[in-house]
């Protein structure tokens, strides 16, 4: 009798406990419309027991800003690879952490990847994008043998849109001086080069969904999968989508658990598991990096995503530069931007 | 209107001017007024921009703070964060806010695209302003940025006028104004108002009253007064300096019947004047025609009734012609002047165009003169007048263009104004005298003379003085005659002392061949008279006194032809002159042929009263002989060579 009071006592003092403490929050830092999806955000809590709170960032330099500031406050931050070595440092490394075995579901050719880059146990992939030209054709046609240079001469005078990503941008430059990645010279990517490579066209720098894409000017962009798909299904069929070979890439945005309190372990899974990753899949239009998870929903979707599937093995990924070059061309390139800003005003083309 | 007087003219043109000012009036305040309504306009747009260009101060004031905290990384970040986030960021976003310092904001919300409410605060009113938060990545773009936030202003009415009023203090409400919207686009600065609760103001620029109009009005209306004025007395001016006086003037000379004798400055007037002078003097003229003729008809019937007694007259005095004496012929003289007058007056009046009346000839003036003042002396032997007549010795010879009738008359009348004028006692001196080629005729009397002021009135025609019954006539009549033969007469008189008379007149270069002008004289030469009393030969011894005494010329008389033929077989009449007188009756013949018949022609001089008569003179012409007028044998002039 003692016993089964003692067992009900154990079990009702967690609930009792439950039941008077307010549930923790696990705070998120992600990209943009990842996680604004109520109904799954509601199943994590659920699931988790906690509350989500979750702060956006449109840009790496966001992140890295909202990161620094204020990297004690979130449990999780969803993050770009590319700048994984800036702060590699400051993610807490959670060895018992059983969250890298989602990896072991993973597509072969992604899970071979993420083992090369030895993550900590607590940094997964979340979800993948391929870097490619959302184009309109009564503006411009983009072809395979085209050179970025060729492509934005074709663009005229027309708008153009560019991610707002440094790494992107400085591969096209080093792209039109032939160079390659890790050849480069970083001082070569400054504005008198992206001048060069976009010539004449008005070029917009933007990760968000601007107004851009609704102007009949609008000639293409060089986007991430998941947005050109956007635009793309916002156009009705206008515009088209092309993966260049010798210009698009495969980028990854990684999951960091940060915080090792048992919701943010929970929710940590829970978004990353892989029902929740191909539900994410078919709204965000981002790749799962899981395999065998073809999207259902969506036959342009679809069909993007078996090119992508088919191109997985043939692309290169974006490398990871070491802090230094990464702070450096991101300095560079948020000085093109102004300049960019000035070189339109000067000449008469104000950006919009 | 009929204009019937220079008043109704006047009256006209002042109406016309009081029309013109009213007509110019209207159309100077109509344009005042016009100018006025559209200044009013243009002053009420200049407000309404100034109402605007306040709102949009206050807007663009409101939207650059509003930009600055929505392009800040606080309030971004604070849009794109969950719950856990902002509450972490509240204080911080709250400072952030801070910044929009506007007493008129009360409440603001902002919500995300879905409407769920990020943040809130203050206190919500009717008038908000509903602005979309657009970005392109973390800048504010509302053309082309993404736009997934609005921002919420609750704003208060009564502060935000107050703020208003502070950007212009001369702005006022006013209820009646056009009201302003205080977005009047669809942007404030970098915002899109995607909605917004109407806020419209009434206001208006509380500006000074346009006084300025008023001065103009008050300007115009006095300029206009006083050229109106102006034109009024400068109309009045004109018309009576140039119209209305002149023609009265005009009027009232002919009322009175007065001359006008002025001069006017409008050239149309004068000539009216003119004619006016032109036609009285026609007009007189015709009455002093009128008037002569009526003379002419009475002096006609008193000539034509006159000659019969003075042919009486003259068979009697040539029935006593043997006995010929001073009076007979004066008688005789004086009834040939009648005569001759009574013809002249029956030829004017029967036929005036072939008269020989107003005949000017070359007469001989001292001639004339003696007849004039011989008649004259039998005239006034009942007073105790000395009538004298002085004839230079230049002067014999003196001939002179006139009609010796007029002459006559003249010379008459003029000797009869001195005697009249004279009373019972006095003196009449009359002289003749030449210098160069002027003769002078002087009757100086001392009479009663004449008062200076009156002189010129006697002058001129229809006045006399001192003279009982006088016309007035004879002067001025003499003066015409006289400067009708280029003469001239002058008066000169004092009063009590006496008046003296000068006629000028021009001496005749030509003498005439009848004339014998002067005596040649030769050592030896013997002057045989034929003809003359015993009398007449002291007077002609006298005449050669000198020449006698001297031995130089011898004098002869002779009573008869016979005795000068009978002389001539005894003594040598070669170197000779012969003077006869022609009144003389040579045994019945006349003197002419008798000295035709003795035979010394061009030797011969006839001495004869009627020296002036045509015939007689053309006969002597035809023989050869010239004259000499009997009683001048003491002015001749004799030349010994």
């Amino acid at each position: 009798m003692l016993k089964r009071i003692i067992c009900f006592l154990l079990m009702i003092i967690p609930l009792i406990a439950f039941a008077d403490s307010p549930e923790p929050t696990v705070n998120i830092l992600t990209w943009w419309g990842y996680l604004d999806y109520p109904d799954m955000i509601q199943s994590a809590e659920k699931a988790c027991h906690a509350k989500i709170s979750f702060d956006e960032y449109y840009s790496n330099d966001e992140f890295l800003r909202r990161w620094q500031s204020q990297k004690d406050s979130y449990d999780i931050i969803i993050f770009s690879d590319t700048i994984y070595n800036i702060i590699k440092d400051k993610i807490p490394k959670f060895d018992s952490d059983k969250l890298w075995m989602n990896s072991l579901s993973y597509n072969p050719i992604v899970r071979k990847h993420y083992y090369r880059k030895k993550y900590p146990h607590n940094v997964v992939y979340f979800l993948q994008s391929l870097t490619g030209f959302v184009w309109n054709p009564a503006v411009i046609n983009i072809s395979e043998k085209d050179s970025i240079q060729d492509i934005f001469k074709k663009a005229g005078q027309n708008d153009v849109v560019i991610m707002d990503d440094s790494l992107e941008p400085f591969k096209l430059v080093e792209s039109t001086l032939g160079s390659n990645l890790k050849g480069y010279d970083i001082d070569e990517f400054n504005f008198d080069n992206f001048k060069k490579l976009i010539s004449k066209s008005n070029v917009y720098i933007a990760n968000n969904n601007i107004q851009v894409y609704d102007s009949k000017k609008f000639a293409f962009s060089f986007n991430w999968s998941g947005d050109s798909i956007e635009i793309l299904k916002k156009s009705k069929g206008k515009y088209r989508f092309f993966i260049h070979p010798g210009l698009s890439y495969i980028s990854a945005d990684l999951l960091a658990r940060t915080s090792n309190t048992e919701s943010a372990v929970c929710v940590s899974r829970f978004i990353t598991s892989k029902e929740y990753s191909i539900d994410l899949q078919d709204r965000t239009y981002y790749f799962s990096p899981y395999n065998d998870v073809i999207p259902a929903r969506d036959n342009l979707f679809q069909s993007i995503y078996k090119t992508y599937i088919r191109l997985l093995r043939s692309l290169g990924w974006l490398d990871y530069l070491n802090k230094n070059d990464f702070n450096q061309v991101n300095k560079n390139w948020q000085l093109i931007k102004i300049s960019l800003n000035n070189h339109l005003l000067n000449n008469g083309i104000e950006q919009k | 209107m009929k204009i019937k007087s220079i008043k109704d003219l006047r009256s006209k043109l002042h109406k016309t001017t009081v029309i013109l000012f009213l007509s110019v009036s209207f159309f100077v305040y109509m344009g005042l007024f016009i100018v006025h309504i559209q200044f009013v306009k243009r002053q009420s747009f200049f407000d309404q921009q100034e109402i605007m260009h306040v709102i949009k101060v206050y807007r663009s004031n409101l939207a650059e703070s509003l930009s600055i905290i929505a392009g800040s990384n606080i309030f971004q970040d604070y849009l794109r964060s969950g719950v856990e986030t902002r509450s972490n960021m509240y204080v911080q976003f709250l400072s952030q806010l801070s910044l929009l310092r506007s007493n008129s904001i009360v409440g603001m919300i902002i919500e995300k695209s879905d409407s769920q409410v990020i943040f809130s605060y203050g206190t919500k009113s009717d008038a908000s302003i509903k602005l979309s938060l657009c970005y392109i990545n973390q800048m504010l773009e509302p053309s082309m940025g993404e736009c997934d936030y609005s921002w919420i202003l609750f704003l208060d009415r009564k502060r935000l006028f107050q703020d208003l009023l502070l950007l212009n203090k001369e702005m006022k409400p006013c209820a009646d104004c056009r009201p302003i919207n205080f977005i009047n686009n669809g942007r404030i600065g970098q915002f899109s108002v995607t909605s917004y609760s109407p806020l419209y103001f009434n206001l208006k620029i509380a500006n000074n009253k346009d006084y300025f109009f008023y001065i103009y009005f008050y300007l115009m209306t006095m300029m206009l007064l006083f050229f109106f004025l102006w034109s009024w007395l400068k109309i009045s001016i004109l018309i009576d300096k140039y119209i209305s006086g002149p023609i009265k003037t005009l009027a009232a000379c002919l009322r009175s019947q007065l001359t006008v004798d002025y001069v006017e400055q409008i050239e149309e007037i004068n000539c009216l004047i003119d004619g006016i002078n032109g036609w009285k003097l026609k007009l007189s003229k015709i009455q002093a025609d009128a008037h002569s003729i009526k003379l002419a008809e009475i002096a006609a019937h008193l000539a034509h009734d006159i000659r019969s007694p003075l042919m009486v007259i003259d068979m009697i005095i040539s029935n006593f012609s043997d006995n010929a004496s001073n009076d007979f012929l004066v008688i005789r003289q004086a009834s040939q002047r009648i005569s001759n007058i009574a013809n002249e007056f029956l030829e004017k009046y029967r036929c005036p165009s072939l008269s020989t009346a107003d005949e000017i000839l070359n007469e001989y003036v001292p001639g004339l003169l003696q007849d004039i003042i011989t008649e004259k002396r039998v005239q006034y032997l009942d007073r105790k007048v000395n009538l004298t007549l002085k004839i230079s010795e230049e002067s014999f010879p003196v001939f002179s263009a006139v009609n010796s009738s007029d002459f006559k008359r003249v010379l008459s009348n003029l000797v009869n104004n001195s005697v009249e004028a004279i009373g019972e006692v006095g003196n009449v001196n009359i002289s003749l005298n030449r210098k160069n080629d002027l003769l002078s005729i002087e009757i100086v009397d001392d009479g009663c003379g004449i008062p200076n002021d009156l002189l010129p009135k006697i002058l001129a025609e229809g006045c006399s003085y001192g003279k009982k019954g006088g016309y007035g006539l004879g002067l001025s009549h003499a003066i015409k005659l006289i400067e009708r033969w280029h003469g001239k007469l002058e008066i000169k008189s004092k009063e009590n002392i006496g008046t003296t008379v000068s006629v000028s007149l021009p001496v005749s270069a030509k003498i005439p061949i009848w004339f014998n002008e002067k005596i040649n004289i030769r050592s030896g030469m013997k002057i045989c008279v034929i003809g003359i009393d015993v009398v007449s030969q002291v007077e002609w011894k006298e005449r050669f006194s000198d020449l006698i005494e001297n031995n130089i010329i011898d004098v002869l008389f002779f009573n008869s032809k016979d005795e000068v033929v009978e002389s001539s077989r005894r003594v040598d009449l070669s170197n000779a002159i012969l003077f006869f007188y022609y009144d003389f009756n040579l045994e019945g013949a006349s003197g002419l042929l008798a000295i035709k018949n003795i035979g010394f022609i061009e030797k011969s001089v006839l001495l004869v009263d009627f020296y002036n008569n045509t015939d007689f003179q053309l006969a002597c012409l035809n023989i050869g002989i010239k004259l000499i007028p009997k009683n001048f044998l003491q002015y001749i002039p004799i030349d010994f060579n």
